[in-house]
């Protein structure tokens, strides 16, 4: 025994020291901090008739696009040594690593008029440089058929920057459906109204006012769930509230809901577009319920059974479950169920009909809005005298309050789920506008629009 | 009888209890045939203390990272430079390095053969420091402080670093330190882990400083993102050669989170090697493979 005690000794004698010599070097990394990345963007080439003016403005569309989200910070055209780019030709990227620049990213462009017979065409190329790894990361062209749809062209490239520097999708070519209000309008008389994500192009979907409400815009089409308040056609002096289906392409709309013995509201389309969730309110008592587009009543499934007020549906990207906000317990708080009503396991362990994932006493959480990306679900909540916009994971974690206003409401997720739009009234009596805040609470701006603006709903990107 | 019967039962008592603590005194003087054995195991324990009191030190020392008996001794070549000299201050003087190095580069070949690292853990010879002194001994004696203009931040960390580290014997600062020692500086258990870690929280804190890598965890499904590039530094505070991604161990083509997480990664190495890095001297010191796998994560993966 003794023996082997000594060899034991003798050989952790040799071992011990010898062990650290093996130990290999790692750093882990954690960002810290959040940096915007900087891009420099300088002019356009040009070439063909009118090409300069469209470069110009093309230009400032694409640098008011990518400089309006969180992840790029604009660097000034004034500090750049190398000018009038070929886009032939690789840049000199020293020249846009040095201090007082120091792009990480460089877009180099031209605009080419082309002119035929009978027509103009117009074409933009352009490539991306990642400037500290000197290479070229998208090299790209667009072409329409007219001149016109050049503020299409720079959101389409803004989209290709963004997408192959931030991992994900653009949302720059893109449409935001609202409520257009005129100052001085009471209730919901409103008319629907759409422009493009920065606020260009508005124009009115539906000719006069009416009593509009709560526009959802399909994630795969360019179809507007609405409702409207119409007279009722019992009781004149009484109003009806219909669910209508419109259809941006065309202009035709169909009715989807009329009930005169019940209410629905809050309709919200599945992330395939085909079916939809919604609100029915009878006898006081809201439940919510599931209806195939295509298949019409017949398929209408109900999936809350409860004595209380059950309304909001929004669907997981996923479709198999839905969100939504209801009093069934402490208040009004916000609650996931499977989308076919079936008991599911809540994080406490427990199988119920649906898992409670906000627990603020005192607050009231509505609109309940799930992100195209999955991760987050966005909502309104009125706390502390105020409402807010916040996110919270499925899982009941994560809560954040990213607007904190007089009165902020109606969220509604860009197309790749990092930017929220959303309606804000700053003060009583002033009218309500639209504003944006990116995922992270950075970068609340306003969304600009010809008059007040309420609901806004943002629709897919554009084909 | 009773007395005889008491005085034998006492020494059994005892043994009994001595054999529990495993140190079990010899049998009883009186009894004479066993001389020998009393003798051996006497040898045996003596062995035992013996190995004892030299391995205890080392074991502990390694578990507190309190210096070793022969450190001081052997860091007295260190003192010319410290441990965390930074080697690349400014584009312009990183240079100058560089020219010594590679000039001086078939110079050190024959120092290197005299180091025995077998029973050691052994150093490379620093063999940039040692040529740089003898063909140049004015030079020396005025080392360069960090310059001023570094970002305070760095600055912070160099000097926690530089506290870390024990003192040098500076009783004869300016002695040749290739004549300092006779072989090849030696880094004691404690040493090593306190200049690896030296040297990662400086390669951590230029990278976040620096702004090179900053937060991602706004990205899609963020708490999965992770990407590790190995790298290895060189003098002039370049990479001496191309990083290497390790994880993900290829290119996450279908995975386009991962794969923009991953670019940018490596915009984060790009940036900070233009920037230049300040490698403190106890990476060069350090056993080979000089290397540094660099985990890059966002913020939300740790919380």
């Amino acid at each position: 025994m003794r023996i082997l005690s000594l060899v034991l000794i003798a050989i952790a004698s040799i071992a011990l020291p010898a062990a650290p010599a093996m130990a290999q070097l790692k750093v882990q990394v954690v960002g810290e901090e959040y940096v915007p990345m900087r891009i420099a963007i300088p002019e356009f080439g040009a070439a063909g008739p009118g090409a300069v003016e469209i470069a110009r403005d093309l230009g400032d569309v694409l640098r008011a696009d990518l400089s309006s989200s969180t992840a790029f910070s604009l660097i000034d055209k004034a500090s750049f040594i190398e000018r009038n780019l070929d886009i032939a030709l690789p840049p000199t990227f020293g020249d846009w690593s040095v201090a007082g620049i120091e792009a990480q990213a460089l877009v180099v462009g031209k605009v080419l008029v082309t002119q035929s017979a009978n027509t103009t065409s117009l074409t933009v190329q352009f490539r991306l440089y990642d400037v500290y790894g000197q290479s070229q990361l998208v090299a790209s062209e667009y072409t329409v058929p007219t001149p016109l749809n050049w503020r299409r062209l720079a959101h389409k490239v803004a989209d290709d920057v963004y997408s192959r520097l931030t991992g994900d999708t653009g949302y720059f070519d893109s449409r935001i459906a609202f409520v257009s209000k005129t100052p001085g309008e009471e209730g919901f008389r409103g008319r629907l109204a759409i422009m493009d994500q920065d606020g260009a192009n508005a124009e009115f979907l539906l000719s006069g006012f009416s009593a509009v409400m709560n526009p959802r815009f399909s994630p795969t089409r360019q179809l507007i769930l609405y409702g409207a308040y119409v007279p009722h056609p019992v009781y004149p002096q009484a109003t009806l509230l219909r669910t209508y289906l419109y259809d941006i392409g065309t202009g035709r709309q169909e009715i989807l809901a009329e009930n005169p013995g019940s209410m629905e509201y809050s309709a919200r389309f599945s992330p395939d577009g085909n079916s939809i969730a919604f609100s029915r309110v009878v006898n006081g008592n809201a439940d919510i319920y599931v209806i195939d587009l295509a298949r019409g009543s017949s398929s209408e499934r109900r999936l809350t059974r409860d004595s209380s007020v059950d309304t909001s549906p929004s669907f997981s990207p996923d479709g198999s479950k839905i969100v939504f906000e209801s009093d069934r317990g402490a208040g009004q708080q916000l609650y996931i169920m499977n989308e076919n009503g079936e008991p599911m396991t809540c994080p406490s362990g427990a199988r119920e009909a649906a898992c409670r994932i906000t627990f603020e006493d005192g607050a009231r959480f509505g609109d309940p809005v799930w992100s195209p990306r999955g991760d987050w679900i966005a909502f309104s909540v009125q706390r502390r005298g105020q409402f807010a916009i916040g996110v919270i994971e499925p899982s009941g974690r994560g809560f954040r309050i990213l607007t904190d206003g007089y009165q902020d409401e109606s969220p509604s997720w860009s197309p790749n789920g990092r930017v929220i739009v959303f309606q804000r009234t700053a003060s009583k009596g002033a009218g309500p506008k639209l504003y944006s805040v990116d995922l992270t609470a950075r970068n609340t701006r306003r969304v600009p629009t010809p008059r007040d603006a309420t609901n806004p709903t943002w629709g897919p990107l554009l084909k | 009888m009773p007395a005889c019967r008491s005085t034998r039962t006492k020494p059994v008592a005892f043994a009994k209890e001595a054999d529990r603590r495993g140190m079990r005194p010899g049998p009883p003087p009186s009894s004479a045939s066993s001389l020998p054995a009393a003798f051996f195991s006497l040898i045996a324990h003596a062995s035992v203390v013996l190995a004892g009191l030299i391995m205890i030190p080392a074991a502990t020392s390694e578990i507190e990272s309190t210096p070793m008996v022969y450190i001081p001794i052997e860091l007295v070549s260190i003192a010319e430079s410290t441990n965390v000299a930074p080697v690349f201050e400014e584009a312009e003087v990183s240079e100058v390095p560089v020219e010594a190095e590679s000039e001086a580069a078939p110079a050190p070949a024959a120092a290197a053969a005299t180091p025995d690292p077998e029973d050691t853990v052994a150093l490379d010879p620093p063999k940039p420091e040692a040529p740089k002194a003898q063909p140049k001994p004015a030079a020396k004696p005025t080392p360069a402080p960090p310059s001023k203009s570094l970002s305070s931040e760095l600055d912070d960390i160099l000097a926690s670093v530089s506290k870390d580290t024990p003192a040098p014997k500076r009783s004869n600062p300016n002695a040749d330190p290739a004549s300092a020692g006779t072989g090849p500086p030696r880094i004691g258990v404690g040493d090593l882990k306190r200049m690896t870690a030296s040297v990662t929280d400086y390669i951590r804190a230029q990278l976040i400083s620096n702004k090179c890598w900053t937060d991602h965890s706004d990205m899609a499904d963020a708490r999965r993102l992770k990407a590790t590039f190995r790298v290895w530094f060189g003098r002039n505070g370049k990479f001496s050669q191309p990083y290497q991604m390790v994880s993900p161990t290829r290119e996450p083509a279908g995975d386009v989170p991962l794969m923009t997480f991953v670019a940018h990664a490596r915009r984060a190495l790009d940036m900070c090697n233009k920037i230049g890095w300040r490698v403190p001297e106890d990476y060069f010191k350090l056993p080979q493979p000089q290397y540094i796998d660099i985990e890059f994560l966002p913020k939300i993966a740790t919380q």
